[in-house]
C-alpha cells in the first residue's frame, strides 16, 4: 500500500508568534524554564532554543520572555486553520502552527498540487499579514507520506521569501524515499517520534543519512531496534501513513452529547467533553487499545460546525483530549457570554473588525458534541526506564528544592558541582539548584525545538529519563588532580579560611622559606577561639605556587597536615607568614 | 500472596491424596516466611533506612524512618556522611542545612552519591548565629523533610527547641532520617552515635594521614546497652570496613600494600601511551 500524498503547512516558531511578537522585537518562549521558541530578532542576539531562561538573558538582555500558553497558541492559530478549512475538507492538527491534510481531493479541484498549495499559503498568508513576519513566514510541503510532508514544508519555509510560490515545495510521486535521501538523520529527531538516543546510536554504527537507513532490510532494523526502529525506518523510507501499529477503529467508536438547549459556556461543553472523553477511552482500554487520533465536532443550534482532527502518537487519555476539545472551542466560539453579546448586538459599530466574527462565529450555544476515535493501536504502555529512570523520589526532591529556593532565596539552595583544583575547597562548587541540569525534568529533553504543543505529559516524562541517565554518567571515577592532596578527604573545608597561630618547641611562630625549608617542627597550634593542643605528628610542607601567570590571583602557599595530641586532624597553610585553617578532618 | 499460598500447598496436596498434615519442614519454612509479609501491621522497626556494611555491628536495623540520630565526637561529621551514604546509594536524596563546610569529596569518599546531595547555605552577608529567624528555620526544615528522604543538619542551624519538635513530629509520618552532624540544639536524638578516631599515616615531619580507626559507640533509647565496634574509615586501601572483620576476608580485595598497587595500576596506562 503506498503511503498518501500529505500536504503539511509549517509556521515557524509558532509559540512567539502567538505572543503578539512585533517586526524586529526580541521574544523568547519559555516552557520549564527553556527557551522553546523565539523571534527571527532574538536568534540573532544569540537566543537558541533550549537555553535557560537566565542564559537567554545573559546573551540578549532586551528580549522579551514569555511563558508558554498551549491555549494561547491554539487561540491565535484557528484563524490559520479556518483559512485552511476554506480549502480542504478536512484538516488534522498535531500542534499549534502544523497542520497537514489529504491533497487528493482538492488539488483535482484547483488542478495540482502546485496550484493548490499557492492558493492556500497566499491565503494563509493574507489571514496573517504581518503577523508572521517576527517568526519568518509559514511553508508548505507536499510528498508521499507524513514524515516526507513535514520535511518539505520545514525545508519550504526556510527560503523565508515573501512570495508564496516560493515558499511551496511539492515533491513528486513516488519520489519521497529520493528527497529525503540526502539528508542528515537529525531530521527523525524533528518529528518527536524518534527520541535522540536512538538516531546517535544508528549514526554510530556508521548510518550517515536517511538515505543509507532506509536502504538497511526492515525485518534486521525491526529485529536490532524494535518497534521504535521500525518505525523510523518508515519515516527515513517516505513510506509512513501513520504511526506504526496503528488501525482503524471499531465501526461506531463514537460518543455524541446532545443538549437540550443550546449551551453557551465553554465550561459547560467541555465538562461534557470529559465525559465523551473518558467513554471512548474507556471503550477502547476494554480492549487494550488506544486512542491516537480522534475527531471533535460541535454543532451549533443554527448548523454552524466546527470539525478538528487531533493526533498524537502515543495515545490520548481522557485528560489529553479534553484539552484538545478546550482548545478547539476556546479558539472556535469564545462562548463566554460577554463575547456572544457582542457578536449578536445590532448596534456593535463595527461587526468585521474581528477577523474571526466574518470568519463565522457561532451565532448560538452549541446543542451538539461529538468525539469519535479514527486510529486506533494496541495499548502497550510506556516503558520506564530500569535504571536511570525518574523516580518519585526525585519528584519530590525537585518539589522541595523548588519550595526551598522561594522560602531562602534562589541563590542558597545549591547542589554540588565538581570542578577539580589542588585545594578541598576547590574540587566542589556549590551551583543554584535551579541552575543545574541534575533536578530539572526538562533537560536535555529530545526535540525541545520543537515540542511546542504537545500539551500531555508524555514528552516532558522522556526528557526527564535522559536528564537522569546524563547525571549518571558524571558520577564515574575521575583520575586524581596534579597537586591535589591524597585521600581521605576532609569532612569539614572552610571556604572563609581561619586564621591560626602555629608555634614551635620555643613559642616562635613556625615560618617556611622562600625554598620551602620549614624553621622548626610544629609544636603547638592556636585556634582563634582561644583553644590551644600539642602537635602530636605533622607533614608537609606541600607548596603550590598556583597561577603565576596572573598577578591578581597569584597564591604561593605551604600546606600542612597537623594532628594534635587530643586526636584531631587539620589540613592547615602558611601563606605571607600568616597560617589559616583550610580544613578539619573529622 | 495468592500465587504464594497454593505453591506452598500443591507439593503435599497433588501427592496422591496424601494426608494434608504431613507437611515437609521446608513447607514450614516456607509459611513461617510468610508470616511476617502477611502481618497486617508495619512494625516500626521494619520502616528502615539501610546504612553501610561496615555499621552493621552497631545499627543492625539501619536507620528507623522518622527517627533522629545525632552524631557526636571528634569524627562527628564523618559518621555522618557514613550514616547517610547507603541510602544515597538507593536512590535516597539528602538534604543539607547549616553544614556550610562539608566538604563533598569527603562525602563521596564516604560513598554518598554526591549527585542526590541539595545543600541549603546561608546568606552570604549575615552572620552564621543570624542565618535565618527561627519561624523560617522552620519552614525550611519542614520543606526539607517532606522533600528529601535523609535531612543532615549541622551546628549552624539554630531553632529553639519548640520548633525542634515539631520538625521532629513532622518527621515520623513522613518517613525522613534526621542525620545531626556535631552538636545541633534544640534536638532530642532517639539514637546517639559517638565516633572519635586514631589516625595513621601521620609521622614527625613526614608521610600523610591515610588511615582512620573510629571507635563508634551507638546508645540510645532502643538501644538497651551500647553496643561498640571499631571501624577502618578509610582503611589503607580507601575501603570502610569493620576492624572486627578477619584481615583474612578482606585480604583478597587488597592483596598488596598500597604503594604497589598503585605502582602496578600505573603500569597499564603507561604501555597504551607507549602503543
Amino acid at each position: 500500500m503506498s503511503p498518501p500524498r500529505l500536504a503539511v503547512l509549517w509556521c515557524p516558531q509558532w509559540p512567539v508568534v502567538a505572543a503578539g511578537a512585533a517586526l524586529d522585537e526580541p521574544v523568547a518562549v519559555l516552557h520549564a524554564n527553556r527557551v522553546i521558541a523565539r523571534s527571527t530578532a532574538a536568534a540573532a542576539g544569540g537566543v537558541r532554543l533550549g537555553l535557560r531562561r537566565r542564559e537567554a538573558q545573559a546573551r540578549c538582555p532586551e528580549v522579551r520572555l514569555v511563558v508558554h500558553d498551549p491555549l494561547v497558541d491554539h487561540r491565535a492559530f484557528q484563524p490559520v486553520a479556518d483559512t485552511v478549512a476554506r480549502f480542504v475538507p478536512r484538516i488534522e492538527l498535531h500542534r499549534a502552527g502544523m497542520l497537514t491534510f489529504h491533497t487528493r481531493g482538492p488539488s483535482r479541484y484547483f488542478g495540482g498540487d502546485r496550484s493548490m498549495a499557492e492558493r492556500v499559503l497566499t491565503a494563509v498568508d493574507e489571514t496573517l499579514g504581518d503577523a508572521l513576519r517576527a517568526a519568518g513566514p509559514p511553508g508548505l510541503g507536499i510528498a508521499d507520506g507524513r514524515f516526507a510532508a513535514r520535511v518539505a514544508a520545514r525545508s519550504a519555509a526556510r527560503s523565508r521569501g515573501s512570495e508564496a510560490a516560493v515558499r511551496v515545495l511539492v515533491v513528486d510521486p513516488d519520489a519521497s524515499s529520493s528527497f529525503l535521501a540526502p539528508l542528515p538523520l537529525r531530521w527523525l529527531l524533528d518529528a518527536g517520534e524518534v527520541t535522540t538516543d536512538l538516531v546517535e546510536l544508528v549514526a554510530r554504527l556508521g548510518v550517515g543519512n536517511l538515505g543509507a537507513f532506509a536502504a538497511l532490510p526492515a525485518a534486521d532494523v525491526l529485529a536490532r531496534f524494535g518497534r521504535p526502529g521500525a518505525a523510523a525506518w518508515h519515516m527515513a523510507a517516505g513510506s509512513d501513513d501513520r504511526p506504526v501499529g496503528t488501525e482503524d477503529p471499531p465501526a461506531g467508536l463514537a460518543a455524541v452529547q446532545h443538549f437540550d438547549a443550546p449551551v453557551q459556556h465553554l465550561e459547560a461543553v467541555v465538562f461534557s467533553g470529559r465525559q465523551l472523553a473518558e467513554q471512548v477511552v474507556e471503550t477502547l482500554a476494554a480492549t487494550g487499545r488506544v486512542c491516537t487520533q480522534f475527531v471533535s465536532i460541535a454543532e451549533t443550534d443554527h448548523g454552524e460546525t466546527s470539525e478538528r482532527l487531533w493526533s498524537l502518537s502515543t495515545g490520548f487519555t481522557a485528560t489529553a483530549m479534553v484539552e484538545r476539545i478546550r482548545w478547539q472551542l476556546d479558539g472556535w466560539a469564545r462562548l463566554d457570554a460577554a463575547a456572544l453579546e457582542r457578536a449578536q448586538d445590532p448596534d456593535d459599530p463595527d461587526p468585521d473588525l474581528d477577523p474571526l466574527a466574518a470568519a463565522g462565529i457561532p451565532t448560538t450555544g452549541i446543542i451538539q458534541l461529538r468525539i469519535e476515535a479514527t486510529e486506533v493501536r494496541p495499548d502497550e504502555g510506556v516503558q520506564l526506564g530500569l535504571w536511570g529512570g525518574r523516580s518519585q523520589a526525585d519528584d519530590w526532591a525537585q518539589r522541595a528544592a523548588t519550595r526551598l529556593a522561594g522560602l531562602v532565596g534562589d541563590e542558597q539552595v545549591v547542589v554540588a558541582e565538581w570542578r577539580g583544583g589542588r585545594h578541598p575547597s576547590d574540587v566542589h562548587r556549590w551551583v543554584p539548584a535551579s541552575l543545574s541540569s541534575r533536578l530539572d525534568p526538562g533537560a536535555h529533553s529530545t526535540g525541545s525545538g520543537n515540542g511546542s504543543g504537545n500539551g500531555s505529559g508524555n514528552g516532558s516524562r522522556n526528557g526527564a529519563r535522559n536528564g537522569a541517565e546524563a547525571g549518571a554518567a558524571t558520577a564515574a571515577r575521575r583520575p586524581p588532580w596534579p597537586g591535589g592532596l591524597p585521600m581521605p578527604s576532609p569532612a569539614t573545608v572552610h571556604h572563609d579560611p581561619v586564621a591560626l597561630r602555629v608555634v614551635d618547641g620555643r613559642g616562635r611562630p613556625v615560618t617556611v622559606s622562600g625554598r620551602g625549608t620549614v624553621s622548626a617542627a610544629p609544636a603547638r597550634v592556636r585556634t582563634p577561639d582561644g583553644g590551644e593542643a600539642r602537635v602530636a605528628s605533622w607533614a608537609g610542607p606541600w607548596l603550590v605556587d598556583e597561577r603565576w601567570w596572573d598577578q591578581a590571583r597569584h597564591r604561593r602557599l605551604a600546606r600542612f597536615q597537623l594532628l594534635t595530641v587530643d586526636g584531631r586532624a587539620y589540613l592547615a597553610a602558611i601563606e605571607r607568614s600568616q597560617w589559616w585553617l583550610l580544613a578539619v578532618y573529622d | 500472596m495468592v500465587a504464594g499460598s497454593t505453591s506452598l500447598v500443591s507439593p503435599v496436596s497433588s501427592g496422591r491424596g496424601r494426608p494434608l498434615r504431613v507437611v515437609d519442614a521446608d513447607a514450614r519454612a516456607r509459611l513461617a516466611a510468610l508470616v511476617p509479609r502477611l502481618a497486617p501491621a508495619t512494625m516500626a522497626a521494619e520502616r528502615v533506612v539501610p546504612v553501610h556494611d561496615a555499621l552493621a555491628t552497631v545499627l543492625p536495623q539501619g536507620l528507623m524512618q522518622g527517627s533522629t540520630v545525632g552524631c557526636t565526637g571528634e569524627a562527628a561529621t564523618s559518621a555522618a556522611l557514613l550514616l547517610v551514604a547507603e541510602a544515597t546509594q538507593r536512590g535516597a536524596w539528602v538534604g543539607v542545612a547549616g553544614l556550610s563546610g562539608l566538604g563533598v569529596q569527603a562525602a563521596g569518599e564516604a560513598g554518598i552519591d554526591v549527585e542526590r546531595l541539595v545543600a541549603v547555605r546561608r546568606p552570604p552577608d549575615r552572620s552564621p548565629g543570624l542565618l535565618l529567624d527561627d519561624g523560617t528555620w522552620g519552614q525550611v526544615l519542614a520543606a526539607m523533610i517532606d522533600g528529601f528522604d535523609v535531612v543532615l543538619l549541622g551546628p549552624e542551624v539554630q531553632v529553639r527547641p519548640s520548633t525542634a519538635r515539631r520538625v521532629q513530629a513532622r518527621a515520623q509520618p513522613r518517613g525522613a532520617v534526621l542525620v545531626l552532624a556535631g552538636e545541633v540544639p534544640g534536638f532530642t536524638c532517639d539514637l546517639q552515635v559517638r565516633a572519635d578516631a586514631v589516625w595513621e599515616g601521620l609521622g614527625d615531619g613526614h608521610g600523610h594521614l591515610r588511615a582512620r580507626r573510629m571507635r563508634v559507640e551507638v546508645h540510645g533509647r532502643r538501644v538497651p546497652r551500647p553496643r561498640r565496634d571499631e571501624l577502618w574509615f578509610p582503611a589503607l586501601d580507601g575501603g570502610i570496613t569493620s576492624t572486627s572483620v578477619t584481615s583474612a576476608a578482606s585480604s583478597p580485595t587488597s592483596p598488596t600494600s598500597p604503594a604497589e598497587d598503585s605502582r602496578e595500576s600505573l603500569a597499564p596506562v603507561a604501555l597504551e601511551r607507549a602503543v
